[in-house]
């Protein structure tokens, strides 16, 4: 039985005990071949899945997913989606993306919670200030949402921030995306799972990859092999983040990518304080409010490769300084837990997408910690290339090519930390 | 009133403190716990949950108190079995409105079909979430945030030993004191009061072990509550870990079991053993396990009226009957169905070990059918658990277990298997359409985890998700364990094979205050550096910014703007002499035969061929040829180089010298970072030479050419100069012993008065070095800045050997159209001034197509002044164009970088 | 927190030093292709296991060695110079 979910539907289920709502998706047995198989049950590998049917009409997909959907960095990112990137490529896609996710919960019907409250990035000295300008107006240029705040602006906005004569870090101003927000990050894993299996695609949980099969004349895929069998396709998605380079080698070929441990971190839950996501580079601290009222923080990467889904303690501490710092209220809030994801990061922190060098081979990686803004336009341009064997429109600046072009899009270089 | 005084034990007589609860007055004794005070003055409604507002009690006495959060003083969420009890605390119930007893959102049980598990993924989405979120939010979150800045201090320590032994309790003594008998250096962690176990014992009191981390650290918070500090962050290493953390007790499944009376049997006894409070009067025990018949018996030795039902013999809880306060509970049986009144009921469902920690370190979680519960299994050489926390019951049991670990801890051989019973008393699950609750605080009943089952959310971490089981400030202390017992049994498979939530970080909430402390705050955030002449430009009035090194920006005149005051030093500069405290320019020395040789292949230019005593700008570049920084060397002798740096690459240079050095080219030469050494004090102007002339300096001016160097003595002390300028001017930067700073710049200052020599700030530099079009790397240049963008294209040209970047600057990619080159830029209206940060806009591909990179009005040219990246920008002199800033536009001319004389005739 | 025991200064918390990331990379001459200088940029092995690596002790000595790490236990189980690889001297 497929159940539309609404208000309605929630009083007619109350009503009968909550006895009969269906399955939210089914968890078939892996079929023999599939037209394509997406290696990564995470919010890309997901969307890519919705919108090969969607958009492609292709339906008979799997998505394989080696633990629980939505286990890896889509359930452990700190939930923001904002698209205040410098160079254009990179304006365009994620504001694509911003203007999907606005879109999603009616789409979906599931809704996603996306809470545009808006990301304010302060800035501590006129020379930051100037680098704000500098930023703000090249993403305005590129059709973003972008503003630049006085430090008024920024007290009356976030009158919580440390204002103090002494200050480390005095508050000089600020830049501001008001369509940026907070999604519920479940919600959108449950969600394109949901209407993907509607539409035909096979999800399967508990299923780790385990080789990839590729002709040995052609060198084009043919299939891969699971801990649940093996499975033939010629078309082959992989979006593992973190854990992309293991499958590039399964498949004989490289990336340019090194893993790390990106930490967060969520306090008890308060009454509502925080009404904007508020950030600084100096402090090397983003925090935002969740609808539960837990605080939700991060700060930069681990500084050394691991594939180790737990975090440091001396980073916990930055991020802990941080906060005090920067909201000195916050020092008696306590943490209430803490925990890593394995991001992907290429030299200059923008993604892959499009193309391996293996014939049937399509890649969706190298999101570093910003691969959760990007899912839905991600997921559409993965779809793009499964289908068509082509490069998103959006996506052309991000392909692999790009290293041995030396054209790289650095936004490390324009953006302040990791979020 | 149904709580009460035990009245001969010793806490009845100890001394009296007064407190407030929502306002009321009431009294406790030195020693109790706030909710040990609470219950003894017969509070039962302490708090309210988080969905349904239902009315909660105190359900434990410890960790895993879900239900009796508070807010002390100010400071919210805080569990009552938590807080020590002091003299004067406010104590405020949580998330009720307009008050504890009657509370609007307790509608919200009405409603309880309809808020179902993940009711909110269902609905509001027409016609926007936002409309509905408000709503939401408030009603969401447990207490409110505190306000202005926390009376409490905190500190950090370290502290390393051979055996960390977590738990103070009878394992945890008992294993402290079987490895300090055996000559370990033992360290305690013990969250009571007490004496150590064993003279050799180190302990930490009133702590609470919070984390394991890599390589056997362990985190732990103290309670110090002196005055001027609340609490010590602690970071231990050790080479062994005992983990006695005990065990958890577990709640029953039944109807309205979240009753404010309904409590666990081992709190009771608790708070009648160690308390001297009675819980209640006419108690009914509902036992799955021996330790509930021994806390009966203490209930009963106490005088409370108490009746006990043993679960294994075929009783079972259905429901409790009571609002605010308990009245009665029905209880089915052989004989049928009961109803008891009472004002207590106290539940034994078994004892969960506390595996927080050993799963954090990293090992595997097993589940034991004999205790119901997940036990961890260590692998690892470094971490034992003991006692209560593998499952061994009875306090002499635990004892001779923790010894066993001890004895492993300091190097005896491995613990024996723990002793646990065959089979625990499986507790059947409540009927559909009950308020049975697993996770009391969040609200989560078995009709969630039903829900949550049948949508096909089945792995554990999908159903904490979607029903937030486990997600409260207890993190699934108390419903873990319960939670996957349930949830096997609706998707029809064993507890093992679906495993439990993980467990993170840390063990219980602390305040972010506290873990702040072991980095620092305020100016220990991030250290800046003051300049040796530090409090002498604070006598010369000097204004200062933050570049790392606290600099002065400018040396105002009484009500003079920095704008004014840029102005005026500059023009002082240009017309006569300015002296500016360049100390925190990097200084990086290289001695040795191979020195040259080694700087060749770190540089763009060649310093190798750079002539004794003289000197010559220099750039560096990573290996993907992007601008990195820039400066000068000079050559001190023929194997003797000093290069400076910005002074903000000051440090990031001199590491990338010795990785390259070290790990790549292990030439033979020496290198060392001298900036905080050497003090620099620049004299500028056409009068500078002047002023060097009459400071009794031994060097020949007469024969010191622009960019040369010369060591000789200035006044009695020895110095460097270099003869550069980053104003146009001729400049003297005078190096001198960093102790010497302020006699110098006071000396110059003495023998310039005739010149006009002035202090001159940043301000003022940044006037001056634009228009000669000199740059900032890093504010001029941008991550994809090439040499040949910046107009060093021939040198790289000429150099054929190979240094770092070398190879990416032969790339296509690097003489491809279209690359933002560097420009100046002047505005068609001579008084407009560009902001910093403004776009060229007009671009083919984007609508921008430059930055201007630098700004201000030129006091020599009398005219607003830029430098640009510019697309192609080298080809285009003398376009106009338009520059944009958020909303404004600007016509300005593309023109070489230095309109200041471009010749450099002044230099002379 | 990692406890690296310096060669030089013997074992130092994590924050003493910084991590240089894959070691044992070899430095192509000017002749190489494009392909091959952007491999020598850009790939790294980022093996989920064992991996040789630099790191500097930067608040210490400020000498440069190599360590053999688990990328997912972080077990150290081997330091030795930078000099040499694992097998022994270069």
């Amino acid at each position: 039985m497929k159940t539309r979910y609404s208000a309605l539907a929630l009083l007619r289920h109350a009503l009968s005990g909550n006895r009969h709502w269906p399955q939210a998706w089914r968890s078939p047995e892996p079929r023999d071949r599939y037209d394509v198989v997406i290696v990564g049950g995470g919010g890309h590998g997901l969307a890519a899945a919705y919108y090969l049917a969607k958009r492609h009409g292709i339906t008979n997909v799997a998505v394989l997913e080696k633990g629980w959907i939505g286990g890896g960095n889509t359930g452990r990112n700190t939930t923001i989606v904002r698209s205040d990137y410098y160079y254009p490529a990179s304006a365009a896609l994620f504001d694509h993306s911003v203007s999907l996710y606005e879109r999603l919960s009616r789409e979906l019907n599931f809704n996603i919670m996306f809470s545009q409250r808006g990301m304010l990035t302060v800035a501590h000295s006129r020379g930051e200030v100037d680098f704000q300008r500098r930023l703000v107006n090249g993403m305005a240029l590129s059709g973003v949402d972008m503003e630049m705040l006085s430090a008024a602006d920024v007290r009356r906005i976030a009158p919580y921030l440390n204002y103090a004569p002494g200050a480390r870090y005095p508050i000089l101003g600020g830049m501001r995306q008001r369509r940026a927000g907070t999604v519920r990050h479940d919600a959108v894993v449950w969600g394109y799972a949901r209407a993907a299996d509607r539409l035909g695609v096979d999800i399967i949980q508990n299923c780790a990859v385990t080789g990839i099969d590729r002709d040995p004349a052609s060198g084009v895929v043919t299939g891969v092999r699971t801990t649940r069998g093996t499975i033939a396709t010629t078309k082959l998605g992989l979006a593992v983040a973190g854990h992309s380079t293991m499958l590039a080698d399964m498949a004989g070929f490289r990336l340019p990518l090194t893993s790390y441990a990106l930490q967060a971190f969520v306090s008890e839950p308060l009454k509502p304080v925080l009404d904007t996501i508020v950030s600084s580079a100096q402090l090397g601290i983003y925090v935002s409010q969740s609808d539960k009222g837990g605080l939700v923080m991060g700060g930069n990467a681990d500084p050394y490769a691991s594939y180790a889904q737990r975090g440091s303690i001396p980073n916990a501490e930055a991020v802990a300084a941080g906060l005090v710092e920067f909201i000195p209220a916050f020092s008696r809030v306590r943490l209430l837990r803490q925990w890593a994801g394995i991001v992907d990061y290429a030299h200059d922190s923008s993604p892959i997408l499009g193309n391996s060098p293996v014939p049937g081979i399509v890649l969706n990686c190298g999101w570093g910690g910003g691969g959760f803004k990007a899912i839905p336009a991600g997921g559409e341009a993965f779809a793009h290339t499964l289908a068509t064997g082509a490069p998103h429109p959006l996506a052309r600046a991000f392909s692999l090519d790009r290293f041995r072009d030396l054209a790289l899009v650095d936004e490390a270089a324009a953006a302040g930390i990791s979020h | 009133m149904s709580g009460a005084r035990i009245p001969d034990h010793p806490r009845a007589s100890a001394r009296a403190l007064r407190f407030r609860f929502d306002g009321r007055e009431l009294e406790g004794r030195e020693g109790d716990t706030l909710a040990a005070a609470l219950l003894a003055n017969g509070v039962r409604l302490v708090a309210r949950s988080f969905k349904y507002h239902r009315p909660r009690g105190i359900i434990g006495s410890g960790f895993s108190e879900t239900n009796a959060l508070v807010s002390v003083n100010g400071t919210p969420n805080l569990p009552a079995t938590r807080v020590m009890l002091a003299a004067g605390l406010d104590v405020r119930s949580l998330n009720r409105w307009p008050s504890l007893a009657f509370d609007i959102g307790a509608v919200n049980g009405l409603l309880g079909g309809l808020l179902s598990a993940g009711f909110y993924y269902k609905t509001f989405i027409w016609p926007r979430w936002e409309l509905f979120e408000a709503v939401i939010r408030r009603a969401a979150g447990l207490g409110r945030a505190p306000e202005g800045r926390d009376p409490g201090r905190y500190d950090s320590r370290a502290a390393a030993c051979d055996v960390l032994v977590v738990g103070g309790g009878p394992a945890g003594r008992a294993a402290a004191r079987s490895a300090a008998e055996r000559g370990a250096d033992v360290l305690l962690v013990a969250d009571a009061r007490g004496e150590p176990p064993h003279p050799a014992v180190r302990q930490l009191a009133r702590t609470v072990a919070l984390g394991v981390y890599d390589h056997t650290l362990v985190t732990a918070i103290e309670d110090v509550d002196a005055p001027g500090l609340r609490q010590r962050f602690w970071k231990i290493r050790a080479n062994k870990i005992v983990l006695a953390c005990g065990a958890f007790e577990r709640p029953l499944l039944f109807e309205n079991n979240d009753r404010p009376g309904v409590m666990l049997a081992g709190a009771v006894r608790d708070y009648i053993e160690r308390h001297g409070v009675a819980p209640g009067r006419r108690a009914v025990f509902l036992v799955a396990e021996d330790s509930g018949l021994a806390a009966a018996d203490v209930a009963r030795a106490a005088g409370i009226e108490t009746r006990v039902f043993d679960l294994r013999e075929g009783y079972r809880p259905v429901r409790a009957i009571g609002g605010k306060s308990l009245r009665a509970v029905d209880v089915a049986g052989p004989e049928g169905t009961a109803r008891i009144a009472c004002d207590l009921v106290a539940m034994s469902g078994g004892w969960s070990p506390a595996v927080q920690l050993a799963s954090q370190s990293g090992a595997g979680l097993r589940f034991e059918p004999g205790i119901g519960a997940f036990v961890s299994e260590h692998q690892c050489q470094t971490v034992r658990a003991c006692g209560a926390a593998r499952g061994v019951s009875g306090e002499a049991e635990c004892g001779a277990d923790g010894a066993a670990a001890g004895l492993w801890a300091a190097g005896g051989e491995d613990m024996p298997p723990a002793v646990m019973p065959v089979s625990a008393h499986v507790h059947p699950l409540p009927p559909p359409g009950v308020k049975a609750f697993v996770d009391f605080q969040t609200d989560v009943s078995t009709d969630d985890l039903r829900l949550a089952t049948l949508e096909n959310y089945r792995s554990v971490e999908h159903v904490k998700r979607y029903t937030v089981w486990g997600m409260g400030v207890d993190q699934g202390k108390l419903s873990a364990v319960n939670g996957v017992v349930a949830l096997a049994a609706l998707q029809g498979t064993e507890p093992g094979a679906l495993g439990v939530t993980k467990f993170r970080p840390p063990f219980a909430p602390v305040a972010f205050g506290a873990l702040a402390a072991g980095h620092g705050l305020g100016r220990l955030f991030h250290r800046w550096k003051q300049l040796p002449a530090h409090d002498w430009h604070v006598a010369r009035g000097a204004e200062f910014e933050d570049y790392g090194w606290l600099r002065p920006t400018h040396y105002p005149l009484p009500g003079e703007s920095i704008e004014a005051a840029a102005q005026r030093e500059a023009l002082a500069v240009r017309h006569g002499a300015g002296l500016i405290d360049s100390s925190s320019f990097g200084k990086i020395e290289f001695k040795g035969p191979e020195a040259g040789r080694f700087l060749d292949l770190m540089s763009v230019g060649s310093p190798s061929t750079i002539p004794v005593g003289r000197i010559r700008y220099n750039l560096l570049t990573d290996e993907l040829g992007t601008l990195i920084d820039d400066g000068v060397v000079a050559r001190l002798a023929e194997d003797h180089f000093l290069m400076t740096a910005s002074s903000g690459h000051a440090e990031r240079v001199f590491r990338w010298m010795e990785q390259w050095h070290q790990c790549e080219w292990p030439l033979d030469v020496v290198m060392q970072d001298v900036t905080g050494k050497w003090a620099v004090l620049t004299l500028a102007g056409p009068r500078a030479r002047t002023v060097l002339d009459r400071a009794q300096c031994d060097i020949d001016t007469s024969a010191f050419p622009h960019n040369a160097m010369r060591q000789g003595h200035l006044a009695g002390a020895p110095v460097r100069i270099q003869r550069v300028s980053f104003t146009g001017e001729p400049s003297y930067e005078i190096a001198v012993a960093a102790d010497r700073a302020e006699a110098l710049a006071e000396w110059l200052m003495q023998c310039g008065a005739a010149e006009g020599l002035i202090p001159f700030g940043l301000e003022a530099l940044d006037l001056l070095r634009l228009e000669k079009g000199y740059i900032h790397v890093g504010g001029d240049t941008d991550s994809r800045t090439q040499p040949a963008d910046i107009g060093w294209g021939k040198g790289i040209a000429r150099k054929q050997s190979d240094f770092v970047g070398k190879r990416s600057l032969l790339h296509a990619a690097s003489s491809a159209p279209g690359r933002e080159q560097l420009v100046g830029l002047q505005p068609v209206d001579a008084r407009d001034v560009l902001p910093v940060g403004a776009h060229i806009i007009g671009g083919k591909t984007h609508p921008s197509q430059g930055i201007v990179t630098s700004s201000g009005f030129s006091p020599a040219l009398r005219r607003g002044l830029s430098l640009a990246l510019l697309e192609a920008g080298q080809s285009r002199m003398g376009e106009v164009l338009t520059v944009w800033s958020q909303g404004r536009k600007w016509q300005a001319r593309v023109s070489p970088v230095c309109p200041f004389d471009p010749q450099g005739e002044r230099l002379a | 927190m990692l406890l690296i025991h310096c060669p030089h200064c013997g074992a130092r918390d994590e924050t003493e030093f910084v991590s240089g990331g894959e070691a044992h990379l070899k430095r192509p001459a000017l002749d190489v292709s494009d392909a091959a200088w952007a491999d020598y940029l850009f790939l790294r092995a980022n093996p989920r296991g064992a991996l040789n690596e630099r790191w500097h002790h930067l608040y210490g000595c400020r000498r440069w060695f190599h360590v053999t790490r688990d990328t997912v236990s972080h077990a150290i189980t081997a330091i030795y110079p930078i000099d040499e690889t694992p097998a022994g001297k270069a």
